[in-house]
């Protein structure tokens, strides 16, 4: 089976990008890894995109990203998994590569939310939970964020200010990140004088709102790449948080974690993780399934300096979903190229040291769908 | 979040009864209801509607809400665990002082949720109110 490799990449600054249109932004990101690898021919563009028929009225992304971004006549496609399309489109490529399909695929994240109110974005960014019996009730992503913010706090004794470690942490790590939505460091006192936006959860501990575009051009020739693809699949479970049994577990996490740990990847042993920390719960219920804290104990690991950017295992490197931002479906995309810019020692003011390998973990929803991917240095 | 009209009224007797499944093969049960059994494979499956009884397990106030509910807010949402078990989630009202809080009783009421503007269709569903 063949490898794949990060040939090039280009991450957009995530934001307010008024002048640019959804099309705009794919044919920049686009451009600047075509440019960075020379304009290689391209088997397949896929497409990351949650929102832009809800919000922009637009399909056919893959044709229409393609013919923008000087790559007309290529096969093209879109996929979307909520939140978690980034990491599917990674995944979906990463298997066409090793399987021998295609031999280059250009990842192209990309989303428009600004362009629309904020009350129909975060109509927008709620479509990962079910329509008919979630969203009919009034519930959004806050509902639920607070409400498993709320459950964690109860069974584990946090305080919420406890939690907020870690939007802490990755404001901290934002501040120094060029591609960053939210430049700049901030404090639990910051945080709870935001807005509530469901209680108890804050403003600046809720999924941001932003434009992006992350392309990642991925091959099977190892040569002019010093990033490698060693891991990336997914799985599904119950899209409701509260219909899985016990409502603080992620299954789809646990089980792809299981299958990276069935191919030698421990992604506890990782030397970074890209968390999606898009409710601070959320980071520790993630670190907390993959074994990288004790159940409850994530927030104390946090308190203690250990998922800081000098601490044992450093996550969020780049900012995270809190302050890099959360361009909904190109989010995953974002972690994956940050990830290899740590392992090919080109993450600047932001760099790990001995960032041999790094794992993000990509949600759709609350973790409907789970993404797991693995980058290593080559 | 706007549903059609059409969706609303096919689905609207699981929204009025909480209509949901019960598995004939391993006994669960499951709302929103299912085809095939998510616990142990049987496609025999009864439609059943959901015991009106549950208690909070969790609330939160929702201050920041969609277009659609904008009118209404802010919402008070529970999770309630109805008393065969099955989690639910769905707007709390009627609550007055100190009784909202984790472990009370609720009981299902019909509400409104929302109107579709002056000349759209009234779209009715469960809500949870206090059991006293």
């Amino acid at each position: 089976m063949s490898g794949a490799y990060v040939r090039s990449l280009r991450m957009l600054p995530v934001g307010d990008h008024w002048d640019m249109s959804l099309l705009d932004l794919s044919a920049d990101a686009v451009m600047g890894a075509m440019d960075e690898a020379g304009w290689p021919e391209v088997d397949l563009l896929i497409v990351s995109n949650m929102a832009a028929e809800r919000l922009l009225s637009q399909g056919q992304l893959g044709a229409l990203a393609a013919e923008r971004a000087g790559l007309r006549g290529i096969r093209a496609l879109r996929i979307e998994a909520g939140h978690a399309s980034g990491g599917v489109a990674v995944a979906t490529a990463y298997r066409m590569l090793r399987s021998g399909a295609f031999d280059r695929i250009l990842v192209l994240g990309v989303e428009k939310v600004r362009d629309s109110m904020s009350e129909d974005a975060l109509e927008a960014m709620s479509m990962s939970e079910d329509a008919e019996y979630v969203l009919m009730t009034g519930a959004n992503m806050y509902t639920l964020g607070a409400l498993l913010t709320k459950l964690y706090m109860e069974r584990y004794g946090s305080s919420y200010e406890d939690l907020l470690q870690f939007p802490v942490i990755a404001h901290e790590n934002g501040a120094k990140a060029q591609h960053a939505q939210f430049r700049r460091p901030v404090t639990i006192r910051h945080i709870m004088e935001s807005p509530i936006v469901s209680d108890p959860v804050r403003l600046m501990d809720s999924p941001p709102m932003g434009d992006g575009a992350a392309a990642l051009l991925l091959t099977t020739d190892p040569s002019g790449a010093d990033a490698e693809i060693a891991f990336s699949d997914y799985a599904t479970s119950s899209v409701d948080f509260y219909s899985r049994g016990d409502p603080l577990s992620l299954p789809a996490l646990a089980t792809i974690a299981a299958a990276a740990r069935s191919s030698g990847i421990d992604p506890s042993a990782a030397d970074f993780l890209e968390l999606h920390d898009s409710f601070a719960v959320m980071a520790a219920l993630e670190l907390e399934e993959l074994g990288a804290a004790p159940r409850g104990g994530a927030p104390a690991l946090a308190k203690n300096g250990v998922f800081s950017s000098g601490g044992k295992l450093p996550v969020s490197t780049f900012g995270g979903m809190k302050a890099r931002g959360f361009p909904v479906g190109a989010a995953g995309v974002y972690q994956v190229a940050e990830a290899a810019l740590q392992v090919s020692g080109n993450a600047g003011a932001n760099q790990i040291q001995g960032a041999g390998m790094g794992v993000a973990v990509n949600l759709g929803g609350f973790g409907g769908t789970a993404v797991l991917t693995a980058v290593r240095r080559r | 979040m706007a549903l059609p009209p059409i969706a609303y009224w096919r689905t609207k007797r699981t929204y009025y009864d909480m209509k949901g499944s019960i598995c004939r093969s391993c006994g669960a049960a499951f709302y929103p209801p299912v085809k095939v059994c998510p616990k142990c494979g049987s496609r025999e499956l009864d439609s059943a509607p959901m015991p009106q009884g549950g208690r909070i397990i969790g609330f939160t106030t929702t201050n920041e809400v969609g277009a659609s509910f904008r009118r209404y807010r802010p919402l008070t949402f529970g999770l309630v665990e109805l008393d065969n078990g099955v989690v639910v989630l769905g707007q709390l009202v009627d609550f007055t002082g100190d009784e909202l809080k984790v472990g009370a009783r609720v009981r299902a009421v019909i509400r409104k949720l929302r109107e579709d503007g002056t000349d759209g269709i009234i779209y009715y569903g469960f809500k949870f109110a206090p059991e006293r």
